[in-house]
C-alpha cells in the first residue's frame, strides 16, 4: 500500500515509516499538517495514518480538504488518551479507525491490510439501513452516518447474524471488551441520530441486535 | 474520591454534632424529671409522714428554699400542693384524709387511690403528671397523690425548646460544613488532581517512545536473546501505561450502571484463560464457587478486579493459588490465597497502594508493575466495598468484599 504518515514526533514518524517499509508498504513521512495536506491531495495514497495534535492544519481538516477534491484513503487516526476514545467515536466524521498508542508492530500492520480488505466489501443493506464499506459509512436515505472498522463488522455480522459471540469479536477486531463496549455506545447513537429502530444489545456474553 | 471524602467529613461531622446535641439534651432533660421527681418525693414523703395533709408548715422553717428543683423547698409548698389522700383497708373500705385537687372529682380522686394499693413501686407516677406514695400500716395503705403539672411543665417546655433548637442547630451546621467541607477539601483536590494529571500526563509521554521502541525492534537485526528482552521490556512498559489508563479511567468513574450478574459464572469465564498459565508455572489451581453468587453489580469493573486478583497470583505464587467466589450478608465476597516468598506477617493493606512494593514480598517481584492491586482498590472502593490482604506463615490472602 502506498501509505503517508503525519506526526509531529520526529522519532514515532521514522520509527513507523521505518516500520511499514519492513512490512512491505511504500511510506512516506510528514511532520506537519500542511505538508500532510498538500502530499495527501497531489501523492495518490491509500492510507493515511494521522498523529495527534498535527501542527498547522488538523487532521479533521486534512480529511475534510481532502473529500473535497474526491480524495478518500484509508484513515487511522492514533491517540493516547483512553478517556478520549468514547468521544472520538461518537463525533467521528472522517476516520475508518482508531489506534491507541502504544501498539505492537503487527497491530498497525494487521489493521491496515483488514482496512484495505474491508474497503473492498460489497455493500450491504437489511431494510432501509445500507452499510458502505467503501467510504466506512452505514445510511438510512439520504442520512448517514461515519463509522469506524469496527463499528462496521458489528453491525454488518449482527445484520447477518444477529447475534455475535463477545471472545469471536475480540479475536477479529484485536480489541479489548471495554473498547468494543464504546463502539457499540456509538453504534447505537448514530442509528438513533439515523432514525433507525435497531440497536446493538450487550449481554454477558454476546452482542445482539433488537429492534428498539 | 475527594467528593467521597468531603461527603463522609460531613456525615462523620453531623454525627459528632447529634451525639454531642444527644449527650447535652439528655444530661439537661433528664436532670429535670429527675430534680422534678425528687421534689414530688420530698413532698409526698411529708404528707405520709403526716398522716395524709399537711397539719405543720412545710418544709419546716430553716429547710426553706424554694427555686431551683432539687434544693430547698418553697415556703409555700403546703399551700400551692394539689394533692389527695386516702386511706385503704384490706377490707376495701376507703376513708378520706384530705382532698385540695380539682382535676378529680372526690369519687374519682377515691377510685385512682383504690387502684393504686397494692402496686409494685411504692412511689410513681400515675394520670401522666401525677406523683403518688404508698405507706402501707398494718390494716391499711395511706394513698397520697399530688398534681405535678405545672412543675413538669417547664420540663417538657425545655425538651421541645432544646428539640427544635438541636434541629435548627445541626441544619445550621450542615449548611456551614458545606461551603466548609469544600475549603478543607480543596488542598486535596488540587493535589489529587495534579497527581492525575501527572500520571495521565507521565503515561501518554511513555506512550510515544514504548511505540518507537516496539517498531525499532521489528526492524532491527537484533541478537535474538536481545531482541526478546527488549520485546519483554516492551510488553511490560504497554502493561504499565495500559493499567494507569485503566487506573485513571475507574478514579474518574462517578456513574456506575449496575445489572444483576452471576458473580461465580464471569470468574469462571475471567479465569479459563488463565488456568494454561498456571498450569505452565506449575501453580496448582483451586476454584471454590458458593451458590448461587447473583449479585447487582457492574460487570466490566468486576471483571476487571477478578483479572487483577488472577494476574497478582500469577505472578507470585509459588505453588497454589486459590480464589473463592461468595455471597455473604449480601455482599459479593472474592478471596484469593497464594503461597509466596519471604512474605510479611499480617495487614498487608499496602499492596493496594500505587506502586507500592513489599521488601522482598509479594509485590517486589520484577514482573509486576504495582498498579494492578491499586486498580483493584479503585474498582472496590467505587462500588463500594472493602478490601484486605493479609500474610500468615507464608501464605498471601486477598479478600475484597463488593
Amino acid at each position: 500500500m502506498k501509505l503517508l504518515i503525519i506526526e509531529k514526533h520526529r522519532e514515532l514518524l521514522k520509527a513507523l515509516s521505518r516500520l511499514l517499509t519492513h512490512g512491505g508498504h511504500d511510506a512516506e513521512a510528514v511532520f506537519d499538517g500542511a505538508l500532510g495536506l498538500e502530499r495527501l491531495l497531489n501523492g495518490a495514497f491509500d492510507a493515511v495514518i494521522f498523529g495527534e495534535e498535527i501542527p498547522r492544519i488538523s487532521a479533521e481538516e486534512i480529511c475534510s480538504q481532502a473529500k473535497e477534491k474526491g480524495i478518500s484513503p484509508i484513515t487511522i487516526s492514533l491517540y493516547s488518551r483512553e478517556e478520549e476514545l468514547s468521544s472520538l467515536l461518537t463525533e467521528n466524521e472522517f476516520f475508518d479507525e482508531f489506534l491507541r498508542l502504544p501498539f505492537l508492530p503487527e497491530e498497525l500492520l494487521s489493521l491496515l491490510s483488514s482496512l484495505e480488505e474491508m474497503k473492498k466489501r460489497e455493500e450491504e443493506s437489511a431494510g432501509e439501513l445500507k452499510i458502505n464499506f467503501s467510504d466506512f459509512t452505514f445510511s438510512r436515505g439520504e442520512q448517514s452516518a461515519k463509522g469506524t472498522k469496527s463499528e462496521l463488522w458489528l453491525l454488518s455480522a449482527l445484520l447477518k447474524e444477529g447475534k455475535v459471540e463477545k471472545k469471536a469479536a475480540k479475536e477479529i477486531l484485536l480489541k479489548e471488551e471495554e473498547t468494543l463496549s464504546l463502539s457499540v455506545n456509538s453504534v447505537n447513537e448514530k442509528l438513533e441520530r439515523l432514525g433507525v429502530k435497531k440497536r446493538i444489545r450487550e449481554t454477558s456474553s454476546a452482542y445482539e441486535v433488537r429492534d428498539d | 474520591m475527594i467528593e467521597k471524602l468531603r461527603k463522609k467529613f460531613i456525615i462523620w461531622t453531623m454525627a459528632a454534632v447529634f451525639a454531642l446535641l444527644f449527650a447535652v439534651l439528655s444530661v439537661i432533660n433528664i436532670t429535670n424529671f429527675v430534680l422534678v421527681a425528687s421534689d414530688a418525693d420530698h413532698i409526698t414523703e411529708s404528707l405520709v409522714e403526716q398522716g395524709g395533709k399537711f397539719d405543720e408548715p412545710f418544709p419546716p422553717e430553716g429547710e426553706q428554699g424554694g427555686f431551683f428543683p432539687g434544693g430547698p423547698l418553697s415556703p409555700e409548698t403546703s399551700f400551692s400542693t394539689r394533692y389527695f389522700a386516702f386511706t385503704v383497708t384490706k377490707d376495701g373500705t376507703v376513708k378520706k384524709i384530705a382532698y385540695h385537687i380539682s382535676a378529680f372529682t372526690e369519687e374519682e380522686a377515691e377510685e385512682i387511690a383504690r387502684s393504686l394499693v397494692g402496686a409494685t413501686n411504692k412511689t410513681g407516677w400515675t394520670h401522666k403528671t401525677y406523683r403518688y406514695r404508698l405507706m402501707e400500716k398494718k390494716n391499711e395503705t395511706t394513698v397520697v397523690v399530688i398534681d405535678q403539672g405545672r412543675e413538669l411543665r417547664p420540663s417538657y417546655q425545655v425538651l421541645a425548646i432544646s428539640l427544635v433548637g438541636s434541629i435548627v442547630g445541626a441544619i445550621v451546621v450542615l449548611l456551614v460544613m458545606i461551603p466548609v467541607s469544600k475549603r478543607l477539601v480543596k488542598p486535596l483536590e488540587t493535589s489529587d488532581t495534579r497527581q492525575k494529571r501527572f500520571i495521565a500526563d507521565a503515561a501518554r509521554e511513555i506512550k510515544i517512545p514504548i511505540t518507537v521502541l516496539a517498531a525499532n525492534d521489528e526492524v532491527s537485526e537484533l541478537k535474538e536473546d536481545i531482541a526478546k528482552s527488549n520485546r519483554k521490556q516492551i510488553k511490560k512498559l504497554t502493561k504499565l501505561v495500559e493499567d494507569l489508563d485503566s487506573l485513571l479511567v475507574f478514579e474518574k468513574t462517578q456513574k456506575i450502571e449496575k445489572e444483576s450478574l452471576d458473580a461465580a459464572e464471569i470468574a469462571e469465564r475471567t479465569i479459563a484463560p488463565y488456568e494454561e498459565l498456571f498450569a505452565q508455572r506449575k501453580v496448582r489451581l483451586e476454584k471454590k464457587y458458593s451458590s448461587p453468587t447473583l449479585f447487582l453489580s457492574n460487570e466490566n469493573m468486576l471483571k476487571k478486579a477478578l483479572v487483577e486478583l488472577y494476574e497478582n497470583g500469577l505472578k507470585y505464587a509459588k505453588t497454589f493459588f486459590e480464589v473463592s467466589v461468595s455471597l455473604a450478608e449480601e455482599r459479593l465476597v472474592i478471596e484469593t490465597r497464594n503461597d509466596c516468598d519471604s512474605l510479611p506477617e499480617g495487614d498487608l493493606d499496602r499492596v493496594f497502594e500505587r506502586f507500592y512494593r513489599l521488601q522482598n514480598g509479594v509485590n517486589s517481584a520484577t514482573d509486576g508493575n504495582g498498579v494492578g492491586l491499586a486498580i483493584v482498590r479503585e474498582i472496590v472502593s467505587t462500588l463500594g466495598g472493602r478490601y484486605r490482604a493479609t500474610g500468615k506463615d507464608g501464605v498471601f490472602f486477598l479478600r475484597i468484599e463488593l
